[in-house]
């Protein structure tokens, strides 16, 4: 039931299960998603907690390891799929806006110009994203 | 010497929490600092004033029987610590947090839709739960009109009071729900438009005026307590109806205190509310002996007297007279009366009760009636004193037996002879006819 009320991720989701792709705690993994996002996804730890109880619940990821309060988490298979599902949903969307879009003849904005204008990094960080990308 | 802890009642609802938010900025801002939440009572400590960030959230996961983090809540709470806020306290679902002004710490909740399906879910389970009382109210009604007894419902300023409370605390419940709605409406348009939640703007002569109406609600509740102890005329058990409440809500508020686990706090409020209820239900009972109508022992008292109304063992007969005849006289829907034949020691009918239940508005009535008509012949008014012996508000002896006035009840008694047995269904006409008042 939960698993068909979400069919489709939404985008603080989708960055918290991209950044499990490798083990994280709760504090990298605001961190992981801030970067990857370039600065325009940030999770609060509220909201954080709430979305990894659920992936827990639906078996998207699984607890790694515990140090005292501090746990770490990992995608699972099924989470993994789901990745892919909305990867390639996200794909489509993405191809049939940039066929509209050049239709229009307007150029496409970059990563970089879209965490400048949502206005949440700094100089510094933009330039570490640039460079990252 | 400046004192180092203080203490403030703030009651906050769960879709007020920015308000709370504000005013504990505005205390850090004061030197104070908050160190403890403990329900509505928040302890601050002394420090110096600086500016701080505070974040009030609520944490669905958390139970009301937290006074302390527990389970999922310590998780939540390290997660939030790892961010960089620092934990200030928790009780029930609300946990506060703080940070330093300015810093570039993210916000606890940032799906802010998330955060108004938590406050409302919150809000509807809070209100769902309060007008319980409402609840039984309404299937009271309901049963009173089920049975029929709907002219029993307005007869007595008593019902008339309960009416009064019943359409109050419906009110207030639909007011509640009206502005829970209103906040929810005003929540979506502002998220949609603004996506933020709304502010909730509580100055300190809000908060005032707020503690002033739970005050006037507290006087309330101690009027209707009141008004029910002179209705009942037992002033005794109403101090210790009234006692046990007050020690059990101090009882509460020192568990609270100590921080008990979840589980205590469960065992102690569930046991509270069965001893409550035994309290309420059962103390009375202690009492009843102290009640029980003792018949006179003067010289004038009948064979088979003293007698009690439990003692005897009397058994229940059936009506000897039709409602439809009830109801040609003039108590008709305002009375309820048993029969009632007595057993004596020795194993002898000695003893018949007739047992009204009169309702308030008519009982002058009846007791005129009674005075004027039926106890015009020969008899004898028992002195004030006596008649408090027995409870009642006034008693009568006469050739044919005893009456007793109780705030609502008459209860006539005679002894059951052949010729009482003869003149019986007589005087059962006579009672209940509208003839011997026209006369």
């Amino acid at each position: 039931m939960a698993r068909e009320a979400f069919q489709t991720l939404s985008e603080p989701m989708y960055y918290v299960l991209l950044s499990l792709t490798e083990e994280r705690y709760g504090a990298q993994i605001m961190e992981q998603v801030k970067a990857l996002s370039h600065g325009r996804i940030a999770v609060g730890p509220g909201t954080l907690y709430m979305m990894l109880s659920r992936f827990l619940e639906w078996g998207f990821i699984t607890e790694t390891a515990v140090f005292g309060r501090r746990k770490s988490y990992l995608i699972t298979k099924a989470g993994e799929d789901m990745l892919r599902e909305e990867y390639r949903r996200l794909q489509q969307l993405l191809e049939d806006g940039k066929m509209v879009l050049q239709q229009l003849g307007q150029g496409l904005p970059t990563p970089t110009e879209i965490g400048e204008r949502s206005g949440m990094l700094n100089e510094k960080e933009i330039s570490a994203a640039a460079q990252s990308v | 010497m400046k004192r180092r802890f203080r203490r403030q009642l703030n009651r906050f609802e769960v879709h007020e929490l920015d308000g709370m938010r504000q005013h504990l900025e505005e205390m850090a801002k004061k030197g104070w600092f908050l160190v403890e939440l403990t329900g509505a009572v928040e302890t601050f400590e002394r420090g110096e004033p600086k500016p701080l960030r505070y974040a009030v959230e609520l944490f669905d996961r958390a139970t009301d029987y937290d006074s302390r983090p527990e389970g999922e809540a310590q998780d939540y709470i390290a997660l939030c610590q790892q961010a960089g806020w620092h934990f200030c306290g928790s009780y029930g679902k609300v946990h506060v947090f703080s940070s330093e002004q300015g810093s570039d710490i993210l916000p606890i909740e940032t799906d802010l839709y998330q955060k108004y399906r938590t406050i409302r879910k919150e809000l509807l389970r809070s209100w769902a739960s309060n007008p319980l009382s409402f609840m039984v109210y309404f299937l009271g009604i309901t049963v009173f009109l089920a049975v029929g007894a709907f002219p029993y419902l307005l007869a007595s300023a008593l019902s008339l009071f309960v009416m009064g409370l019943t359409l109050l605390s419906v009110a207030v419940c639909l007011v509640r729900l009206f502005r829970i709605v209103i906040w929810c409406r005003k929540a979506k348009r502002t998220l949609a438009l603004q996506n933020k939640l709304p502010q909730t703007q509580l100055s300190s002569r809000m908060r005032l005026r707020r503690k002033i109406c739970d005050l006037l609600t507290l006087a309330a509740i101690f009027v209707v307590c009141g008004a029910f102890w002179y209705w009942e005329k037992s002033f005794w058990r109403f101090m210790l109806a009234a006692g046990v409440g007050v020690a059990f809500a101090l009882f509460q508020f020192w568990v609270a205190g100590k921080k008990l686990s979840r589980d205590s706090n469960q065992m102690i409020a569930w046991g509270g509310m069965v001893l409550l209820f035994l309290a309420v239900f059962l103390i009375p009972r202690l009492f009843e002996k102290e009640e029980r109508i003792f018949l006179p022992t003067s010289q004038a008292q009948p064979t088979g007297f003293p007698i009690t109304l439990e003692d005897t063992g009397e058994t229940l007969l059936p009506y000897r007279w039709s409602r439809a005849e009830e109801e040609k006289t003039f108590l008709a829907g305002y009375t309820d009366y048993q029969d009632v034949a007595s057993e004596s020691p020795e194993g002898n009918r000695s003893l018949q009760l007739l047992y009204y239940s009169v309702y308030q508005s008519r009982y002058p009535a009846l007791l005129e009636w009674y005075t004027t008509y039926r106890l015009r012949g020969e008899h004898s008014r028992f002195e004030t004193l006596d008649a408090q012996a027995y409870g009642a508000e006034f008693a009568y002896y006469f050739d044919n037996g005893l009456l007793l006035g109780y705030p609502q009840q008459v209860v006539w008694f005679w002894p059951m002879t052949e010729e009482s047995e003869r003149l019986q269904p007589e005087f059962l006409r006579e009672t209940f006819s509208l003839a011997g008042r026209e006369e």
